[in-house]
């Protein structure tokens, strides 16, 4: 059962991870896409009972993905909360601390289209916020997906939840999350547990990769 | 004069007799007695509830001098229609007798459809008597103000009570009722209904447990004469299957609708409707115009414009599906056609009801089979017919999400105690059983958000103020009204052209799966799909033929168990050559094939035909009990067999069979008496080998909506609520695995098993299979009967692979295809 899957674009190597991170060693940062942290306190909010739960899920993938790499640097590639009502104590605390926990990663957020409308996160956080275009060499990051930038080998994003449907003479896989590389933009599949996905349509000489049920396959489009 | 004089004077005038029973309804009614009245559509239901509580006032108003119009009285009746398509033309023949004996009552529709100018005003003052739909009369309940006035409520009407028992919106009407009983105790319910397997059922759940008043039950009128035909093809296939014959047909039923005024003809799915609508207008060019297309997911504005012209008869034909099943009358309409299997009993004879829709007129119905096997399937429909067989409607059993829903409507009306609310809930049929956990749980899910009480901090919905229940928050009754009409709506998308006009609805799942430039039928009209935006699909017309048909979900009924029972009487009778009616000997050379090659089975008996073909072992069973029982007894086979033997199966199944392929020789027998189609562990079995997670979240789609957690978009304020949108998946999947003792995964889990499993029809259909006799046959070839099964794709599989190797083989298979 492939946990992760070994990539190369450009002459950058990257690892992508079954639980929907993908590592970078050179620089020993791991990206991650719409953690969408406290999107269930946003439902609670306003009188739809969604139990707590899913943003500790999602943090412990991130922690497993920390442990299993050893990365120093976590990027957050945009719409890490859901809405302003997110950052409900209950939210706070586990975020605070799993923060807290680990002195030694660099956080970072590119700013996505949910983040514009949080506000101010703690300060005691410590997680730097960039705009998209944001560049680590020749690798630029962002929220949405877009062209690659003219000096940059590569671009990361998010926002789409990508997924693809799986199907054959009626044999039906469903709508499976994926990790989406088209032309120099990899869109990542979301890692918040509490998030849906929207179906792409690749095309050709695009890749692939399946990430789900805690495993990694490579798609052939 | 008395007030049964002047409605028989009334009557004289208008040429009509009142029939025994509308005389006995009417009698029961001002006797003080609640009831069901039960006959064929077109019988004068209608008349036999309504006059009852009009001539009760005009008992009590005696003095017509004082009558004035313009000072209407306050609300007497309540007319409970289950469709608010049909409130116009209930309204219209309800008004015929008040306009005919003067009475100065305002009558009022009431739903979905109502202007809100006419609804701000009815929140003032009810009209006399009023015709709603479920849905608007939970909606009022909501409203604190109209209690005092629901409470000198004399009587409520349910029309069509069939339609509704046995759903969630019949659910939805019984908590209603129970409500409104609480309200005045006196009440009196009626209910109008087609004749059904369980006439006592539907009577106790409309009156409730315990009723204060007398209950009667009363027979309409039965004499109603019908005529069944069927279409019998020039050459019968001896190897029939599914659509084979199909529209091949089309130019006689071209030639039937030509001799008659005006045809409904009913196919079983919105695709037929479709493809059948498209190739009579290619047999004949010249009635465009003249002929039309009705289904549920047009748009509103073609559904009326069709049956206005029903009404009026000015369409020669018009082609449905069960979107016309009900409604008041067509009396233009003089021939029904049936395409396809009718799969039940009641359903056929409520269909040819929509014929001859006068008490004294003769119900015409043609019937048209896609396979020759289908023959014997209106032939055993007929033989039950006979015999009074008609299907029950099986009642739902303390579904929570309704309940839900209704405690938070009466938390809204006014709030409620828990103790009362629990006592009056308790007295509905459906939740006379709940427990007492069980209503704890649905107190804490909108209280709290669930029973955990750590799980759902910063959760609002219903709040107690010194033990009473109620509703503070403006936003949540705003929400809560929105959510109340959506028991019904499934996932849907509009379908607009470019400029703007809305052509109806269609599954988002199909939709979806299109690409732009895809074309196919929709609404009676070639079409290319444009693109989807916000939810709405856009197309333009287009030439050529199509790529595809819509599917709907529900077109795949399974043949009810009355039918079932009465088809394997048909095929036994044939297995001893006795062929009864054109319909059996028309088939003669099939059976004679079936016999010489393999065997036809008696009642007593279970057929498997054994035979080698080019790809693998097939192993066909006939237990002729429906689709749903043939899927799930396929999948335990496959299962428990696969136990036995390492081997993987693939299967298809139809009304009469199923059929199972493997690459191995699997010895049949040997399976059989190790216990394969034994009832042990049955529903351990069924959940083990179907996809039941599946399933499940499928159904817990509408459960979803009802209980509230799926926001209905506002109208044009889609983009803004969403940040709150979640798919039930996604829901199902948060509650599994974070809040797993949750009620509504249960009650998901629950529905599965009983609706799209029937598992009681599969107990049953084991039950006779293990005291049948077990024949196998080893035909050489492939026989009549199990050809179409053959033909049918072998879609579902049990396997044991890995995601990962399942991937690859589609892939694998997919390189193959895109090779060629």
């Amino acid at each position: 059962m492939p946990s992760l899957i070994d990539i190369h674009f450009a002459e950058h190597h990257f690892q992508l991870l079954a639980d929907c991170g993908l590592f970078w060693p050179d620089q020993r940062r791991l990206f991650v896409a719409d953690t969408h942290f406290g999107k269930e306190a946003t439902f609670r909010a306003h009188g739809i009972p969604v139990p707590t739960g899913s943003t500790d899920g999602t943090l412990a993938k991130i922690s497993r993905m920390l442990e299993q790499t050893g990365a120093d640097r976590l990027c957050i590639l945009g719409d890490m909360f859901h809405a302003r009502t997110s950052l409900s104590s209950d939210v706070r605390s586990s975020i605070g601390s799993f923060i807290g926990a680990r002195p030694d990663i660099e956080w970072t957020l590119i700013r996505g289209n949910h983040d514009a409308h949080v506000g101010q996160l703690p300060s005691d956080w410590r997680i730097k916020i960039v705009d998209p275009g944001t560049q680590f060499g020749r690798v630029a990051v962002g929220h949405h997906p877009g062209e690659v930038p003219e000096d940059s080998d590569l671009y990361l994003c998010g926002h789409i939840h990508p997924a693809v449907r799986v199907r054959s003479r009626g044999e039906s896989l469903g709508k499976l999350p994926c990790c989406w590389h088209s032309r120099g933009c990899i869109v990542l599949p979301a890692i918040g547990e509490f998030t849906g996905t929207q179906v792409v349509r690749p095309t050709r000489g695009d890749d692939v990769w399946i990430v789900a049920e805690g495993e990694v396959h490579k798609y052939c489009v | 004069m008395t007030s049964e004089r002047i409605v028989s004077e009334y009557f004289a005038s208008t040429l009509w007799k009142p029939f025994r029973f509308q005389r006995s309804v009417w009698r029961a009614y001002r006797a003080g007695c609640s009831g069901l009245v039960h006959s064929a559509t077109g019988t004068g239901k209608t008349l036999a509830v309504w006059m009852g509580p009009l001539m009760e006032w005009m008992d009590d108003n005696k003095d017509s001098s004082q009558w004035n119009a313009k000072r209407p009285p306050a609300l007497q009746v309540l007319w409970i229609t289950p469709l608010r398509a049909l409130a116009g033309d209930t309204e219209k023949s309800l008004r015929q007798p008040l306009d005919g004996l003067g009475l100065p009552w305002q009558l009022e529709s009431r739903t979905g459809d109502t202007k809100a100018s006419l609804k701000a005003r009815q929140l003032k003052r009810l009209p006399t008597a009023m015709v709603t739909t479920p849905e608007s009369l939970s909606l009022m309940l909501t409203h604190e103000k109209l209690l005092p006035q629901l409470s000198q409520l004399k009587a409520v009407i349910v029309d069509e009570w069939h339609e509704l028992l046995g759903t969630k919106r019949g659910i939805q009407t019984e908590l209603a009722l129970a409500r409104l009983r609480k309200l005045n105790p006196q009440l009196r319910v009626w209910g109008v209904s087609a004749t059904l397997g369980n006439l006592e059922e539907a009577q106790q759940s409309l009156v409730g447990v315990d009723p204060v008043r007398e209950v009667r039950i009363v027979q309409g009128y039965t004499r109603k004469r019908l005529r069944l035909e069927s279409m019998i093809p020039e050459r019968i296939d001896r190897f029939p299957w599914s659509g084979h014959i199909g529209t091949k047909m089309v130019p006689q039923v071209a030639e039937l609708i030509d001799s008659v005024n005006s045809t409904l003809v009913f196919a079983n799915t919105r695709s037929q409707t479709e493809i059948w609508y498209q190739q009579l207008l290619t047999q004949r060019p010249d009635w465009a115009g003249q002929i039309a297309i009705h289904h549920g997911s047009l748009d509103i504005s073609v559904r009326r414009w069709v049956e206005d012209g029903l009404r009026g008869g000015t369409l020669r034909a018009v082609v449905c599906t069960s979107s016309l099943d009900l409604g008041v009358d067509f009396t233009a309409v003089d021939l029904v056609i049936q395409i396809g299997s009718p799969k039940g009993v009641a359903r056929l004879l409520q269909r040819a009801g929509r014929s001859g829709h006068q008490p004294d007129a003769e119900s015409r119905l043609a019937f048209v089979p896609t396979n020759a096997i289908e023959l014997i399937e209106l032939a055993a429909t007929k033989d039950a017919i006979k015999r009074g067989n008609l299907e029950a409607r099986p009642l739902l059993c303390k579904p929570l999400d309704v309940l839900a829903q209704h405690v938070v409507t009466i938390a809204i009306g006014g709030g409620f105690g828990s103790e009362e609310l629990l006592e009056e809930v308790r007295t509905t049929v459906a939740y006379q059983s709940l427990s007492d956990q069980e209503w704890q749980w649905v107190l804490d899910f909108v209280v709290r958000g669930g029973s955990s009480l750590a799980a759902y901090p910063g959760f609002h919905r219903v709040t107690v103020i010194d033990g009473r229940y109620q509703v503070t928050q403006r936003r949540t009754v705003t929400n809560h009204r929105m959510n109340i009409g959506t028991i019904v709506a499934d996932a849907s998308m509009q379908v607009k052209f470019q400029k703007g006009k809305t052509l109806g609805t269609a599954e988002e799942n199909f939709l979806s799966k299109l690409k732009p430039g895809d074309r196919f039928l929709f609404a009676g009209r070639l079409v290319s799909m444009l693109r989807i935006r916000d939810n709405v699909a856009y197309v333009k017309l287009a030439k050529g033929k199509p790529d595809t048909v819509p599917r709907w979900m529900g077109g795949r009924m399974p043949l009810s168990s009355e039918l079932s029972s009465a088809l394997r009487r048909k095929i036994a009778e044939a297995s001893i050559g006795k062929l009864i009616g054109r319909e059996m000997k028309s088939l003669r050379g099939l059976f004679e094939l079936q016999q010489r090659w393999s065997s036809l089975p008696r009642e007593d008996e279970l057929l498997i035909e054994k035979i080698k073909t080019r790809d693998g072992y097939q192993v066909f069973v006939f237990p002729f009990e429906g689709r749903l029982v043939h899927e799930g007894l396929a999948a335990l086979m496959a299962y428990r067999i696969s136990r036995l033997h390492k081997t993987t199966f693939s299967m298809a199944c139809n009304d009469h069979g199923f059929v199972l392929q493997s690459p191995h020789d699997i010895d049949i027998a040997d399976a059989i008496a190790h216990g394969v189609l034994a009832t042990d562990d049955l529903v351990g079995d069924i959940l083990c080998c179907m996809n039941s997670t599946e399933m499940a979240k499928r159904q817990f789609r509408q459960i979803a909506r009802v209980a509230g957690l799926i926001q209905p978009g506002f109208p044009g304020q889609r983009k803004s609520a969403s940040h709150l949108q979640a798919s039930s998946n996604l829901f199902f999947d948060v509650f599994a695995e974070y809040d797993p003792r949750n009620l509504l995964l249960a009650q998901s889990r629950r529905e599965v098993l009983e609706f799209q499993l029937e598992t009681d029809r599969m107990f049953q259909a084991l039950d006779r299979i293990t005291a049948s006799r077990i024949v196998i046959e080893l035909p050489e070839r492939v026989t009549p009967l199990s050809f179409p099964l053959l033909v049918d794709k072998l879609r579902e599989r049990v396997s044991s692979e890995t995601l990962g190797d399942r991937i690859a083989r589609l892939q694998a298979e997919l390189e193959q295809a895109a090779n060629q």
